[in-house]
């Protein structure tokens, strides 16, 4: 990239809640949440979200190959486990062209996964 | 949500196609349509169509039409059984290739496929596990899942449950579902439920299939598995505890449901089922017996449609009522006279003291003078019943559910009927006499002369075991006196001799049967047993499944599977036309070259040479040289020299001018697709003289009538030469299949042994080298029983096979609707896999044989089908059937009406009888609804019942209401005896609907400019746009064989990395995906750290890694893959560009990295990526 992408324009134009350095989603329907984050990288931008953590995946007995079993049926998101041990939903964007409603697809996106994600493995809604 | 209009539905949605009815299609599309709005208005509506008109694709369109405009929209289907689980998934493809008129990439694909995956759940665990996994997808589920099994006194079964549903929700407290309960299994089971619920994302529709089956609500007492769909939708409930089910709560947004028997003889029942789903709350006056009965149909035409189907006979459109006949007085042989029995005075003894034993059990104080309806064993037979062991047995009836009494699921009257049986055969060695299945059996076994088939319901479960057993008998006498009178009489005495041993083996058979029986319910092998049975038993408890033949009838030991050793049998003789070797591998061939040249079999060189402008020694150079490069045997026999000689002709005509050339082309792909080679033989062969072999199939072209009745050439006008070259070939196949394997076999069988005069073992018939006078004989015999009607000579070989001809569109559309795209020998074999294993008489008991219910969509065998409830619902039984048999009588309107309709539907052989004549409809005429039983005795009363009842519901869903009694499933004798009110009259006014459409349901707030049909045109252009030279990459694309999809190969420095682009829909965007293969690795804990550490560095770049797992999880099939969303299309070079290097980049530094020295070219991936790109 040549210039910075300014995804914080970016989320607030699509209407996108701000806490920080994140971007905070809301679920109406179960009243649940989940915070992304945007780590621009040499060929777009990568938007993360956290799932779970290590403790909690392991206790849920999770075996880390079926994330990638289930990466093939995802749409614009992809599931693993990063150097933290964290249980991370991510995508990867490219800048070029990008609208802040196309922006706003992509987090939304990680979002419902992650969220969807620690819902099924921890029962809660911390992340 | 926004309604639609019929307008934008019908820019979207053709439904006409494959039912060939313009007006029956506009009528399915306007039900979807009032059906979506009635859903967006009301959040649920009841689709209560008669049986038989497209339920199933309404729902369809219904869906599309929401999904459409909404492609997140998730759908559960809950379906009554297995069979129709997998129906619906059947026909979901079927109708999204069919029925939507353009790939939208939501409903339908670019390749033409549904956009979402489809997935069958086996019960509620799996359920719960792939709702975790991707609840992006559309589910089905079956309605027999619900019934969760947990047995007291056995933790294992509860201990099951608990791990499945914690492996699903890892979070949940232990105590939701405390095994220290074990007791509760209501509370438990409802506990089950709530997890599920948690886990459940909200689904924007479910559709409930058969939704009468949930008629009695959720409200305590109630079947536990209404109570657990209840909850599992999230009903709302002050028991459940919010501790252990923090996120319980609705998750149906709209319910459709489906049936054409909604009620039985009340409203009431549709205030259940909108209970169970959670959406009676605005509708209570249904169940409310102070409404007045208009209001209450008021209420209900707030969400319920139904619409009546007609007949259009004789000048008159006929409803249901009217096109059938019912034998309402219980006779089989003349309509309205009862069954008589009048002139066995040991027949009117036995009835009478077996109605005297019934009258006392019915007197007792237990009973109180009143039993389930259908389930009294006398009323069927008076054959030993087995002793009903638990609660959990199924019980001696179908439908067990209809009482949780033991006694009654075993029959009140069991004991005392094994009792006299076993007292008769002590006495007079022979089964007690039963004049009601005496009597059916006579009827039925008119078949085997008429062709007429027959669909026999039973509640006994034991009674289709004895029906089979005496209509098996009178087949075999009915066999047995045809081979007498037309086998020549020098084959006599061995046929005798051979009806013995069949009855050795018979008798053997039995025995080993009983001995595995006796063996299986004894949890041990006798040492007495024979080899035979100790093998069954070792290998699942029965005998080998493969066509061995069987003993059941003389047809299947004689005609089918091996047959017996040392003699010419009908088996041996079917073995001869498939064995290259035989004289008779050529029999049922074609003779194409003959065929395109437009000569006779004796004249095709002289055509080739002719066409090929050289002399006939020269023509038969060329075709030996081609010829031999076919011949791939190392030991080719007759059929090997034939195909060889057909396939080296056709291709000297390939390279001729003109249309010949281009039609012998397509014949040689089509027909003779494997590729020609050096040849085994290495030199030439006489090709000359077997290119001019005539053919059962070349010689009937000469004969016209005969062609046209069996075998009509496709009309100019279906489709190109390809298509009709198919069709013919298609034909030809199931021609020669049913004249081998049915009951044409025996004709033919006839017919031959006369040329060949022995049943020697190694008998052939004395002839040329051409197999000439044979085919000649097969032929002048259909065409003798084509000049004379079938009163005179019965059912035979030429009416099958006639029938079969006549309606070969319907029997692929039904039997093998892939037969018309698939490769030709493909559909030859699934052709020869529908025709084998023939049987007279089909029984089916416990679960559904495939095999039968499509053989019994065609002429021929089983000629007669005897089922228990487990085709009462979603198998269509239509095709070749106008008589359906009640010979046990179900209990409540809706199973019967069901039952009727499996034959009533909308192509039935009825429906073809009708509107094909010019005159007056007569009884014999209409679909024949029999409802076999004896006067004088306590059946009449149940008969009387539920006709009654059948016509109430008729009148509460048609116009003319009156006020019913309350159901009833008891039948009180006393209260009927002196009620006295006899047998209903059949309503003979034509039925009008009490629910029609509305003018409200069809306005919409969407008109067909909202349905932008070109949108997928557009994407498939941009998506093929991507074939261009794309920014910074070098790729080698693959022309074809991807439909849908674009394959391709990229260079990386100086490595290559296959990968593939597919288009889909992400809500209103469009989403372009690029996969590639890296190659087969070990299972991750497996791996060197090394490897997986480059793994790692991947994923932390974002790149998404995908597996596919094999057996054992030793080893996956690893994938780099991402996808991008195509925004404005200017960017679409440019982001296509970026995810494909991306990911070929990262596959390859990966296959570097895991599987150092590979550089996996795509034909490495092939097979895989096409399997991939067609959806498996």
């Amino acid at each position: 990239m040549t210039e910075p992408f300014d995804w914080r324009g970016y989320t607030r134009a699509a209407g996108l809640e701000m806490d920080g350095d994140s971007i905070v989603v809301r679920f109406q329907e179960r009243g649940r949440h989940q915070r992304v984050g945007v780590v621009e990288v040499e060929d777009g931008l990568v938007v993360r979200s956290i799932a779970a953590r290590g403790k909690a995946w392991r206790e849920a007995e999770l075996d880390p190959m079926l994330l990638r079993q289930r990466n093939r049926s995802l749409d614009l998101v992809g599931l693993h486990v990063d150097d933290r041990d964290r249980l991370v939903a991510q995508a990867w964007l490219p800048a070029l062209g990008i609208t802040p409603e196309e922006f706003a697809v992509y987090v939304r996106t990680v979002a419902a996964e992650a969220d969807r994600l620690e819902f099924w493995l921890t029962g809660a809604d911390v992340e | 949500m926004k309604t639609v209009s019929y307008d934008a539905a019908a820019k979207l949605l053709d439904l006409s196609r494959r039912i060939g009815s313009p007006e029956r299609g506009r009528e399915q599309l306007e039900g979807a349509v009032a059906l979506h709005n009635i859903l967006c208005r009301q959040g649920v509506a009841y689709l209560a169509d008669e049986v038989g008109m497209g339920k199933t694709y309404v729902a369809l369109a219904t869906v599309a039409l929401f999904r459409h405009f909404t492609p997140s929209f998730r759908v559960l289907v809950i379906a009554p059984r297995e069979n129709i689980q997998r129906k619906w998934v059947k026909e979901l493809g079927n109708f999204v290739a069919h029925n939507v008129r353009f790939p939208d990439l939501r409903v339908k694909g670019l390749d033409g496929a549904p956009v979402r995956g489809a997935v069958i759940c086996d019960g509620l665990a799996e359920f719960l596990r792939e709702v975790t996994l991707d609840p992006d997808r559309d589910f089905f589920l079956r309605l027999t899942s619900f019934s969760i099994g947990l047995s007291i006194g056995d933790e294992s079964s509860w201990r099951h449950w608990r791990k499945s549903v914690m492996q699903g929700l890892p979070w949940l407290p232990k105590q939701a579902l405390d095994l220290r309960g074990a007791g509760d299994k209501q509370g438990f089971k409802e506990n089950i439920a709530r997890a599920i619920n948690c886990a459940m994302p909200t689904f924007d529709l479910v559709v409930v299939d058969e939704g009468h089956n949930l008629k009695h609500g959720f409200a305590r007492p109630v079947a536990a598995r209404n109570r657990v769909l209840g909850l599992m939708l999230g009903h709302a409930d002050d028991e459940t505890d919010r501790r252990w089910f923090p996120e319980y709560g609705p998750r149906a947004r709209r319910v459709l449901l489906l049936s054409a028997t909604p009620i039985e003889d009340s409203y009431r029942h549709l205030y259940g089922q909108l209970d169970v789903v959670g959406k009676a709350d605005r509708f209570r006056d249904l169940a409310d017996p102070a409404a007045v009965p208009e209001a209450r149909r008021e209420t209900a035409g707030r969400f319920l449609v139904r619409r009546v189907t007609t007949i259009a006979a004789g000048g008159e459109k006929l409803s249901k009522n009217l096109y059938r006949r019912e034998w309402r007085r219980g006779g089989v042989a003349d309509h309205d006279v009862p069954i008589g029995f009048d002139a066995d005075a040991r027949q009117r003894l036995v009835v009478a003291l077996v109605q005297k034993k019934v009258s006392e059990l019915l007197g007792s104080e237990k009973f109180g003078a009143a039993f389930q309806i259908g389930m009294l064993a006398s009323f069927e037979s008076f054959l030993e019943t087995a002793k009903v062991r638990s609660v959990d047995d199924e019980g001696n009836f179908d439908d067990a559910e209809q009482t949780d009494d033991e006694g009654e699921r075993e029959g009140i009257d069991v004991g005392a009927v094994n009792g006299l049986a076993a007292s008769y055969r002590r006495k007079f060695g022979a089964e007690l006499p039963h004049p009601k299945m005496d009597a059916l059996v006579c009827r039925l076994a008119r078949a085997w002369n008429d062709g007429r088939k027959a669909l026999v319901f039973v509640r006994r479960v034991a009674s289709v075991v004895e029906l089979k057993r005496k209509l098996d008998r009178a087949y075999d006498a009915w066999l047995r006196e045809r081979l007498e009178r037309e086998l020549p009489a020098q084959v006599q005495g061995r046929l005798t001799r051979l009806w013995s041993d069949y009855h050795q083996a018979r008798e053997a058979r039995m025995q080993t049967t009983a001995q595995i029986r006796d063996a299986t319910a004894a949890e041990s092998i006798s040492d007495t047993a024979g080899e035979e049975v100790k093998d069954a038993v070792r290998r699942g408890r029965r005998p080998a499944d493969a066509d061995h033949g069987g003993t059941d009838t003389f047809f299947a030991w004689f005609f089918r599977g091996e047959g017996p050793k040392g003699v010419l049998s009908g088996a041996r003789l079917q073995q001869r036309f498939g064995e290259a070797h035989s004289a008779l591998s050529t029999f049922f061939e074609d003779n194409h070259a003959a065929w395109l040249l437009g000569v006779r079999p004796g004249e095709v060189l002289a055509g080739l040479a002719g066409r090929m402008g050289c002399d006939q020694a020269e023509a038969s150079r060329r075709l030996g040289e081609r010829a031999v490069r076919y011949v791939s045997s190392a030991k080719p026999g007759r059929g090997d020299w034939f195909e060889a000689a057909q396939a080296g002709a056709l291709e000297l005509l390939r390279e001729r001018d003109g249309e010949i050339g281009t039609r012998a082309a397509a014949v040689l792909l089509h027909r003779y697709p494997r590729a020609a080679s050096a040849g085994r033989l290495g030199a030439s062969f006489d090709a000359a003289s077997w290119i001019e072999t005539p053919t059962f199939f070349s010689e009937l072209r000469r004969r016209e009538s005969l062609r046209t009745a069996l075998w009509p050439a496709p009309s100019d006008g279906r489709g190109t030469f390809d298509d009709q070259f198919r069709e013919q070939e298609l034909r030809a196949r199931l021609v020669a299949g049913m004249s081998r394997l049915g009951h044409a076999s025996i004709d033919l069988y006839i017919c031959l042994i006369r040329g060949i005069g022995s049943l020697a073992a190694g008998a052939q018939a004395e002839q040329d080298e051409s197999g000439l006078p044979q085919i000649e004989a097969w032929l002048d015999e259909l065409e003798r029983l084509q000049r004379t009607s079938v009163a005179q000579r019965g059912w035979r070989a030429f009416d099958e096979l006639a029938e079969a001809a006549r309606n070969f569109d319907l029997i692929l559309d039904v039997n093998l609707p892939g037969a018309r795209t698939v490769k030709l020998a493909e559909a030859a074999r699934k052709i020869g896999t529908l025709l084998g294993k023939q049987q007279p008489i089909g029984p089916m008991v416990g679960g559904v044989n495939q095999t039968l219910v499509r053989q019994f969509r065609m002429p021929g065998y089983p000629l007669v089908l005897l089922t228990t409830d487990v085709l009462q619902e979603g198998e269509d039984l239509h095709t070749f059937c106008s008589d359906v048999y009640h010979y046990g009588i179900a209990w409540t309107p809706s199973s019967m009406e069901q039952r009727t309709g499996r034959i009533d539907r909308v192509r039935s052989q009825t429906d073809r009888r009708l509107a094909g004549l010019t005159g007056p409809v007569c009884g014999e005429d209409k679909l024949q609804v029999f409802y076999p039983h004896l006067q004088d005795t306590v059946e009449v009363l149940q008969v009387q019942k539920v006709l009654w009842r059948m016509n109430e519901f008729l009148r509460l869903m048609h116009r003319d209401l009156v006020i019913p009694a309350a159901e009833q499933r008891k039948l009180d004798v006393g209260r009927e005896v002196v009620l006295g009110r006899g047998y209903p009259e059949p309503i003979t006014t034509a039925l009008e609907t009490a629910f029609e459409v509305t003018e409200e349901m069809r306005a919409g707030d969407r008109g067909a400019a909202e349905v932008d049909g070109a949108a997928g045109y557009v994407a498939r252009r941009r998506f093929e746009a991507l074939r261009a030279p794309l920014p910074g990459l070098s790729i080698a694309w693959e022309e074809q064989g991807f439909d849908g999809y674009l394959v391709g190969t990229a260079a990386v420095g100086v490595r290559q990395q296959p990968f593939f682009l597919g288009l889909r829909s992400v809500g209103e965007h469009l989403v372009l995906r690029c996969v590639s293969p890296v190659g087969r690795i070990g299972w991750e804990r497996a791996l060197p750290p090394d490897s997986a550490a480059a793994l790692a560095a991947s994923e932390s770049m974002g790149v998404r890694l995908g597996a596919v797992a094999h057996a054992q999880r030793r080893s996956h099939d690893l994938t780099v893959e991402d996808d991008v969303l195509l925004g404005a299309e200017e960017h679409d070079a440019a982001r296509a560009a970026a995810i494909i290097a991306r990911v070929v980049r990262e596959a390859d530094r990966l296959e570097r990295a895991l599987l150092p020295g590979k550089d996996q070219p795509l034909d490495d991936f092939r097979k895989d990526l096409v399997r991939e790109t067609a959806g498996d």
